[in-house]
């Protein structure tokens, strides 16, 4: 028994009720497992008594996924160790990790294995406090899904415990691993364990920043981008263990509201403090990577690149470029501090109206232009005259080459966060008309969870309840998230 | 018109303090090599007094055949020349031999009016080069800069920032200055300027080189210090007392940080 384990709700624990979302949910208890059969008997000893369980990571999620919906909070946190790294005889490097291990504890974790130095994990949901778990749970894909593939293809299996508190192994290639338990938001079973591929670095990366002074510049360079070097489905290694000569691994677009939202918040923040601020002429910043084996070849599509963004108008004496790992995670650190800030306004405001959670879209509508994108988006924010009336701001940054963006609405009222929901709703009729993702890498939780079953098809809905039925039938998995079952 | 050499240093990214036990040298093997970041600022103030005055900004390094990528990323923020100072006879070397080198490669190179150090490295954090390297070359030097206030062809006033007081000085050229880090935020660096340092070359001095070619003086065998060990500083978190937000708190944050703030006197920034 471990009844001393479970700890009754206290002040101390009222973090755990929300996740970075804003919203804020009730729970009797909660518990910090550090192993798996502390895990097993506290998820049995609630399950006795009836009572709901909530699966934390690190509460980084902004749909309200880890917000428990009464009952007790089972939080990871301390399920956090990195375990051995092997080597198949194919040569392919396989660690079994926690999954409350944070993304930068695992960045760092897996540096100090021996023969470790020189690997990574590619998935990078930019975000360093977010658990393994939580990204698995979520879907989260990250900035370079497009030359390194998915999430899922660098997870070779998870150890799952069940609601009757058996374990069992999945295997990637096991059809219960992608339509189970990968962005199934801990509806199914608690992952206790994760066995990741892990490929070797690039020995060569760039990270460069293009700046516009207009907007319809900067979507030109974005559709000539992808015009030339795909949208990263072609361009990906043909095997997550493929080398790399030299590809585009990240584009980003991050409009001048998100960018001064960080520029305010910059001397707060260490990692990001040394860059100088950006031309005040700037209108929308475009942040690529390009990695490779092969120095001079990542060399080249620099150049290719530079010679693509002063045809769109872009002046290349202001272009950015840094290389080596310690100058891609600083740049990296700006695009992540451009969600972080919009965070961190988003829960002043609720201070004064706490109904304002995130507003933030995560479609991706892939048949489409970017240009063509992002005019139908500016069309609905800027020519609406209800737009026009409210004031209600908003920024736009997100993944170029999947055409899918984050345009976060900040309301200051509760019309004008009514406002942005309404156009997120259109949006994603819009969305799945043309075949688009809906809900793309941040889960459905309990904030998108009526975008998601209004627009998702009858048979998904029923197939997701049928399956809550044979694997959760007493429905005691992380109530509330993704639909009502 | 003003010539100015800066010096750099390659040095690790982080470091575990590792130590080679039998030379006392720092293990660098394996780790991220990158610009030391007090040099950025370094470099970053010759710049702007190029983009004001005039002139040009020649930086120079001690290190290994790879230090060259430190003088290319200075190449990336607009350096007109680079000079590496390498070979097995400078490993080793300490504040004396490390400032003479210096010494050694920036005279045969030119009369330079001004030279600036940064405030000291990341790795050996001695931060006693720029004075070394001034006493070396005869000039005098003027260290803790933490702003640049006028400049002409004979003279330069600076800002010098001293236990929290403020000085001006002026001073005549040739002179060696080291500036505070925060002096200003480094520029990044430029893709157009990436891509041509690449092609850019890198002028190397060896030994056969320089006038003084006494291999006494150089390296290992020119230093007079020998370490003993190197270890991070152990952290002390025992007197760490949770503030909740409650009421009350601000009265009990501001007493507990009473004492810190007893008899110091607020900075004052002077800026160009």
């Amino acid at each position: 028994m471990e009844s001393d384990k479970i700890i009754a709700m206290e002040d101390q624990y009222r973090d755990y009720l929300s996740d970075e979302s804003g919203m804020t949910g009730t729970a009797g208890s909660i518990s910090f497992p550090e192993s798996e059969d502390e895990l097993r008997s506290i998820f049995l000893t609630m399950k006795q008594g009836g009572t709901p369980v909530t699966i934390q990571g690190g509460r980084t999620g902004i749909v309200g996924g880890a917000v428990p919906d009464g009952g007790h909070i089972i939080n990871m946190s301390r399920l956090n160790k990195l375990h051995k790294l092997e080597f198949t005889d194919s040569g392919a490097a396989l660690l079994e990790a926690d999954p409350g291990i944070t993304r930068l504890e695992l960045t760092e974790g897996i540096q100090k294995l021996k023969g470790g130095h020189a690997l990574f994990w590619p998935p990078d949901p930019t975000e360093p406090s977010a658990s393994l778990g939580g990204i698995i749970a979520s879907g989260a894909q990250g900035i370079s899904t497009g030359l390194y593939g998915r999430t899922e293809e660098h997870i070779e299996a998870v150890r799952i415990m069940d609601s009757e508190g058996n374990f069992r192994t999945v295997q990637r290639d096991d059809t219960d691993f992608g339509a189970v338990y990968f962005g199934s938001e801990g509806r199914y079973g608690i992952i206790t364990k994760v066995r990741l591929r892990l490929r070797k670095k690039p020995d060569s990366m760039w990270g460069i920043a293009f700046f516009f002074e207009q907007k319809a510049d900067s979507y030109q360079f974005a559709d000539m981008l992808k015009e030339k070097f795909g949208t990263g489905k072609n361009s990906s290694p043909k095997s997550v263990d493929a080398e790399i000569h030299a590809s585009i691994a990240v584009c980003e677009y991050i409009d001048r509201v998100s960018i001064d939202l960080v520029e305010e918040r910059k001397p707060y923040m260490t990692k990001i403090r040394s860059i100088p601020d950006i031309d005040s002429e700037a209108a929308a910043m475009i942040y690529t990577e390009i990695h490779g084996s092969d120095e001079e070849a990542v060399s080249e599509i620099a150049e290719e690149l530079l010679e693509i963004s002063v045809s769109c108008g872009s002046d290349p004496d202001k272009a950015w470029a840094v290389s080596g790992e310690t100058e891609i995670d600083k740049m990296r650190s700006f695009r992540h501090a451009v969600p972080e800030s919009i965070n961190l306004l988003m829960e002043k405001r609720r201070k004064r109206v706490p109904g304002l959670l995130k507003q933030g879209s995560d479609m991706s509508f892939p048949q489409m232009g970017f240009k063509e994108l992002l005019n139908l988006y500016e069309k609905d924010l800027q020519d609406q005259q209800e737009m026009q009336e409210s004031g209600l701001q908003w920024t736009i940054f997100g993944h170029i080459r999947e055409n899918h963006l984050h345009i976060n609405f900040l309301p200051e009222t509760q019309e004008q966060y009514d406002l942005g929901n309404e156009l997120i709703t259109s949006w994603a009729e819009r969305c799945r008309k043309v075949s688009g993702a809906v809900i793309y890498e941040h889960g459905m939780g309990k904030i998108r969870k009526p975008l998601f079953v209004n627009t998702a098809d009858r048979p998904v809905l029923e197939e997701m309840r049928q399956r809550k039925q044979k694997y959760d039938p007493a429905g005691l998995l992380n109530k509330g998230n993704s639909i009502d079952d | 018109m003003i010539k100015t050499a800066v010096c750099i240093k390659q040095v690790p990214a982080y470091s575990d303090g590792l130590m080679d036990p039998n030379t006392g040298l720092l293990i660098r093997k394996g780790l991220e090599m990158v610009l030391n970041p007090n040099d950025l600022s370094a470099l970053e103030t010759a710049l702007r007094i190029r983009e004001n005055y005039g002139g040009k900004v020649d930086v120079f390094s001690m290190g290994p055949k790879h230090a060259e990528e430190v003088i290319r990323q200075a190449y990336a923020m607009g350096a007109d020349e680079g000079f590496l100072l390498t070979g097995k006879e400078f490993a080793g070397a300490d504040v004396l031999a490390t400032s003479y080198t210096l010494s050694q490669g920036i005279s045969a190179v030119d009369d330079y009016d001004l030279i600036i150090c940064g405030k000291g490295t990341t790795d050996g954090d001695t931060s006693q080069v720029s004075g070394a390297l001034a006493e070396w070359l005869g000039i005098p030097h003027v260290n803790w800069v933490s702003g640049i206030k006028k400049l002409s062809q004979k003279t330069i006033q600076l800002c010098q920032e001293m236990e929290g007081e403020l000085y001006t000085v002026k001073a005549s050229y040739p002179l060696l200055i080291a500036v505070e880090r925060e002096i200003y935020t480094p520029r990044m660096t430029n893709l157009k300027m990436k891509i041509a340092a690449k092609r850019k070359p890198v002028k190397t001095f060896r030994l056969q080189d320089l006038k003084d070619q006494k291999e006494i003086h150089y390296g290992l065998k020119g230093s007079a210090t020998r370490v003993e060990k190197i270890f991070p500083a152990k952290e002390n978190r025992s007197d760490t007392e949770p503030i909740r937000d409650t009421a009350g708190a601000i009265e009990e944050l501001a007493l507990l940080l009473k004492p810190y703030a007893a008899g110091r006197k607020a900075k004052q920034r002077v800026d160009e």
